[in-house]
Order: C-alpha cells, then sequence, then structure tokens
C-alpha cells in the first residue's frame, strides 16, 4: 500500500535576528490510508510548526529549507497558488489548536460553511443548506442550529462545528492540532470517538497532535514522539506505551500521573 | 501538626451572579449551590469538576475576591466576614494565599524574582535577613538561589514561575494555599514536578493545600481529600482512595471513565458513552437534597430524582 502522505527530510528554520533557529530537524515519516498517527511532544519540541508546513500554511519567519512532503505522490512544496488552493481543505483540512476559537465570531455557522463550499464549486444556497445540516447532524448538533452566531454555542459544540467544517469536503487526511485541549475530560472524550465514528464511516486518515500522550495512546495506531525538533522514537501504538525503546519517550510516561487501580469494567461501561 | 479541627470550613455556602447584558434580561447565575466542606491542617484537597462547575469561584470566595450570597466562611472557627479589624484581614491574608493558574500574567513582568520575593519578606518576615530569607526560600522551591533573584518572570520557564509563585507564599508564612489549577497550563513533562514541590509543601511545612483542578489523576496523585463539583453543587465527597478508587456518584463515575488511560484503545463504537453522559448530566444537575454517607467520611449526593445509574 502506498502512503498517502511521505515526508522526507523536512527542515524548517525560523528567521531571526541572529543565527536562524532551525525548529524542525530532518523529520521523515509517513502517513498510510485510514490510520490515525500520533505526534506528541513539549511545547516548543516543533510539533505545531509540522503541522502547518503540511498545509502550508507557514509563514515567513518560518522557512522550509530542504525535504520534501509528498501527497499521493504529488510535491505539496511546488503547488502553484491555484492548485494549493483547490487541495487545501478538499484533500487535507484542519482542525486547529483552539478551535472553538477558530470560527469567525462574525459570521453565522450557515456563512462560514457558505464561504467553503463556494470556494471549491458552485453551489445553490439550498444545495449548501441541505449538506450543512447533514453535516451538523453528524457531528450531533441540531441542524436548526447554523443560524447561530459562534458565541450562542458552547465550547463543546463549537469544536464539533470546527470538526464537521474539517470533514464537509471529504477530505482523505485530516490535521488536528490539539484539537481538544481545552475541554474537560467528558467533552473530549464524546468528541474523540466522534471522530473515530467517522473516520469509520468516511475513511480518512488523521495526524493527531497533543502533548497528552495518554490521549493519544487511546487512538492512535502508530505515535512518533518529538524532541528539540527531531522524532526521536516512532512505533505503533502497543510498542510505544509498553516498550518504549528511548529513555526520553519513558521519561514522558514518567511525568504524567496516571489514575491507578481502575476497577473492573469501568473502561467503557460508566 | 495534624489535628481534627478544620483550618477551612465553608458552611451551606451560596453564590449568585447577577447577569444584566446590555441587551435582554437579566437573569441569575447559581455559581455555587449551598456547598458545605472541611479543609484540615497539613492536607490537601482537591476540588474537581468541568470547566463552568464552580469551582474557581469557590477558590475566589475563600480569599476573598468575591462575598457569598448566603453560608459563612469558618478560618479556625472565625468566620472572615466578621474581620473587619485591619490586624484580623491582614492576619488571614497573610495565612490564606493563591496560586493561580496562569503562570505568564501572575507574575509583574517588569520586576526581577527579587523584588517579588522581597516584598512579601518586608511586609510579612520584617524582622529576618532579606537575603538569608530569600535564599532559603528560593532552595526551597528548588530553584537555583544564586542565579533565579536576578531574573525577569520571561527569563523563566511556565515551570519555574510557578514555583516563584509558592515561593511567594513562602515568603508571607502562608499557612494554607488555594491553588486554581497550578498545572493545566504547564507542559505534561513538568506537570509531575510541580506537584511533587506542592506534596513537598505539605508534607514539610505543615501546609494545608485547596487545590482545584479539573483533573482527577493529579488529584489523587496529591490530595487526601477530594470533592467532586457539578453545576454548583458538590455530588461526592470523602477520602481520595475511595471518591476517585471506587466512586459512588454517577458524575465521578463519569469523570473517572472519562479521563485517558493508555491501555484502554477507542473504537468507532462508543458502547452508548455520549448517552450515558447526557443522562448523568442532566440528573447531576437536579438540586442536591441530601447528602448521605455511605462509609466513614464518603458522602454521596442524593439528588431529588436519582441519578445514580
Amino acid at each position: 500500500m502506498s502512503p498517502l502522505l511521505s515526508v522526507k527530510d523536512l527542515r524548517i528554520d525560523y528567521l531571526t535576528a541572529g543565527e536562524p533557529f532551525t525548529a524542525v530537524r530532518d523529520i521523515s515519516f509517513e502517513i498510510q490510508p485510514n490510520e490515525i498517527l500520533g505526534l506528541a511532544g513539549e511545547s516548543g519540541c516543533g510539533k505545531s510548526t509540522v503541522a502547518y508546513a503540511l498545509m502550508r500554511l507557514h509563514k515567513p519567519p518560518a522557512l522550509v529549507r530542504n525535504g520534501h512532503i509528498l501527497f499521493e505522490g504529488r510535491d505539496v512544496l511546488s503547488f502553484g497558488d491555484k492548485e494549493l488552493r483547490a487541495w487545501r481543505w478538499s484533500e487535507v483540512s484542519m482542525v486547529f489548536q483552539s478551535a472553538m476559537n477558530s470560527l469567525s465570531p462574525v459570521m453565522t455557522i450557515f456563512r462560514q460553511f457558505y464561504d467553503m463550499l463556494r470556494a471549491h464549486g458552485t453551489v445553490s444556497k439550498a444545495q449548501a443548506q441541505e449538506r450543512i445540516a447533514q453535516m451538523l447532524e453528524m457531528v450531533g448538533i441540531p441542524s436548526d442550529r447554523m443560524h447561530a452566531h459562534p458565541h450562542q454555542l458552547s465550547g463543546g459544540m463549537r469544536q464539533r462545528v470546527a470538526l464537521a467544517l474539517a470533514l464537509t469536503l471529504k477530505p482523505k487526511l485530516i490535521i488536528m492540532d490539539e484539537p481538544t485541549t481545552a475541554l474537560d475530560v467528558v467533552v473530549q472524550r464524546e468528541i474523540l470517538q466522534e471522530v473515530l465514528r467517522l473516520k469509520d464511516e468516511l475513511g480518512f486518515s488523521v495526524l493527531f497532535i497533543t502533548h497528552d500522550i495518554a490521549l493519544m495512546a487511546q487512538i492512535s495506531d502508530r505515535i512518533g514522539i518529538m524532541r528539540e525538533g527531531k522524532i526521536v522514537e516512532i512505533g505503533t501504538t502497543s510498542q510505544i506505551v509498553t516498550a518504549p525503546k528511548r529513555d526520553y519517550t519513558r521519561s514522558l510516561w514518567d511525568a504524567m500521573p496516571l489514575l491507578a487501580q481502575r476497577p473492573e469494567g469501568m473502561a467503557h461501561a460508566v | 501538626m495534624p489535628s481534627d479541627t478544620p483550618i477551612l470550613s465553608l458552611e451551606n455556602l451560596s453564590k449568585t451572579f447577577a447577569v444584566r447584558p446590555v441587551f435582554g434580561r437579566a437573569s441569575a447565575v447559581n455559581a455555587l449551590r449551598n456547598v458545605s466542606l472541611d479543609l484540615l491542617p497539613g492536607r490537601a484537597l482537591a476540588l474537581v469538576g468541568e470547566s463552568g462547575s464552580g469551582k474557581s469561584t469557590f477558590g475566589k470566595m475563600i480569599v476573598g475576591v468575591h462575598a457569598p450570597t448566603s453560608g459563612r466562611i469558618l478560618f479556625e472557627g472565625n468566620d472572615i466576614s466578621g474581620m473587619t479589624a485591619k490586624a484580623d484581614q491582614k492576619r488571614y491574608r497573610q495565612a490564606v494565599q493563591m496560586v493561580f493558574q496562569d503562570p505568564f500574567s501572575s507574575l509583574n513582568p517588569a520586576h526581577t524574582i527579587r523584588h517579588h520575593l522581597l516584598r512579601a519578606l518586608a511586609l510579612h518576615q520584617p524582622e529576618a535577613d532579606p537575603d538569608t530569607a530569600l535564599q532559603a526560600i528560593l532552595k526551597d522551591v528548588e530553584l537555583d538561589p544564586a542565579s533565579t533573584p536576578g531574573k525577569f518572570p520571561h527569563e523563566l520557564s511556565g515551570g519555574q514561575r510557578q514555583r516563584v509563585n509558592f515561593a511567594r507564599a513562602l515568603a508571607v508564612k502562608a499557612r494554607m494555599i488555594v491553588a486554581d489549577e497550578p498545572t493545566s497550563m504547564l507542559d505534561v513533562s513538568i506537570r509531575k514536578s510541580v506537584l511533587g514541590l506542592m506534596q513537598r509543601l505539605k508534607s514539610e511545612h505543615g501546609l494545608s493545600i485547596l487545590y482545584i483542578t479539573h483533573d482527577i489523576a493529579t488529584a489523587e496523585y496529591l490530595a487526601e481529600d477530594t470533592a467532586v463539583m457539578f453545576r454548583g453543587q458538590v455530588v461526592e465527597k470523602g477520602p481520595t482512595s475511595q471518591v476517585v478508587g471506587n466512586p459512588q456518584h454517577g458524575y465521578t463515575k463519569l469523570l473517572r471513565a472519562a479521563g485517558p488511560n493508555p491501555e484502554v484503545r477507542l473504537t468507532g463504537s462508543d458502547a452508548g458513552f455520549a448517552a450515558q453522559a447526557k443522562l448523568v448530566r442532566e440528573a447531576s444537575t437536579q438540586v442536591v437534597s441530601a447528602l448521605c454517607e455511605i462509609n466513614p467520611g464518603h458522602f454521596i449526593a442524593e439528588h431529588t430524582e436519582m441519578a445514580h445509574v
């Protein structure tokens, strides 16, 4: 099976007044179709920089110095403007860090979807309405809420809207940069469960970025651990959880207070 | 000096905020409803709940930012609203210190760490030699006593800044710390070390800690007692080993089950989790009619409608 996305020797510098700062140091990884790859690391290790570069959202002073990003064999870094605009969101979409604040506060939910749909093809208002209603229902929001402004929805609902926005054009890859960090655990669980259900239904891949590795281990197929711009270890989830090879991975696990003695049968049944 | 007299006790505390928007009708928000809790000296009490459950309001009332709508806050048996004399107020404010969630905005960016700590020392420990005291305090919170005093807040990491905030509480000889989500803005890799510092302050200095958090796992790590809040009410309280280890209230069970556990794989089928969560939330919002003691010291709320599902 050929990978959906492959990153080879990617190096990203931030230009500063002095020496350039290398945020991402020659990293390589692949994402297979229908796979969830987790990318974990401390703040400042370069994981968000990678996410932005994958969608070519990096802006100066960030600069890709070296490497390739291949999406289904096509070189993303050489896309022209028109090609890039068509490719973004229809094939790769993103749920941003603090996604609930990534919606425009002055537009209704309908308007934000409609904007996106129109940018990727001609749709009538009625068609758009039908499609949006369907997407909102899919993430568990009553469709009549599409005429609400973001401030009229709770944080969890806005997060779901951001997720629905990212899914509407049926992209093959969704990049999620700390999608649930601002939410409490119950809502977080509900949303991740939703993502997994939709993944089964629609069959997309996910690049899941967080510093909560316990959470990551629950949903990822493979996990990469980043430190100071490098991937120090990458492997299947069970290997990273039960038999980490690097001391750094082990120290990440040790740094997390985890619940002890979990009562039996508590995992799924509440 | 562990004893059974609570350092702080809260009796039937309620807080209602009036919301008066520019447009639309005024409404009332019940941030806290009839909460009673005790904090024992030299122990930590964790207050666990989701955002909007009223736990921060609780902390702010203790340090006097908000006044309770009804109910009493007793500090060593004395009602704090009765402390009108300046000396009493100073004594209380010295004894109870707060550490905030955001280590990046709770220090003055224009002053060095030395300034932050010396001011507190001069006010509350005028008899001590400032420099010796400063060194001792920094050592106590595991910061380098030689290089740290001259630094500005922006030269320190989040974890180090949070240590400075704890140092400030030590500098005034606080006996109780209200810590409002002190680790939630820190990176996971240093979270545990800050919790370790709190653990040590508790055991070595006999400090009492009210630890406000949404993370039930850190509560288990630090606190002897835990109270779980939902929509302004305490739904379960008691020894942490029982509340977290063997939760009885529906909402606590839900919190516990939702916590990330690397050993449990999630799948597309949520086994009714979302439906269950909705039910439990609805049931737990009902007014608590009584707290029922199911084990010595372990209480669960009884709602006007049954919530134990």
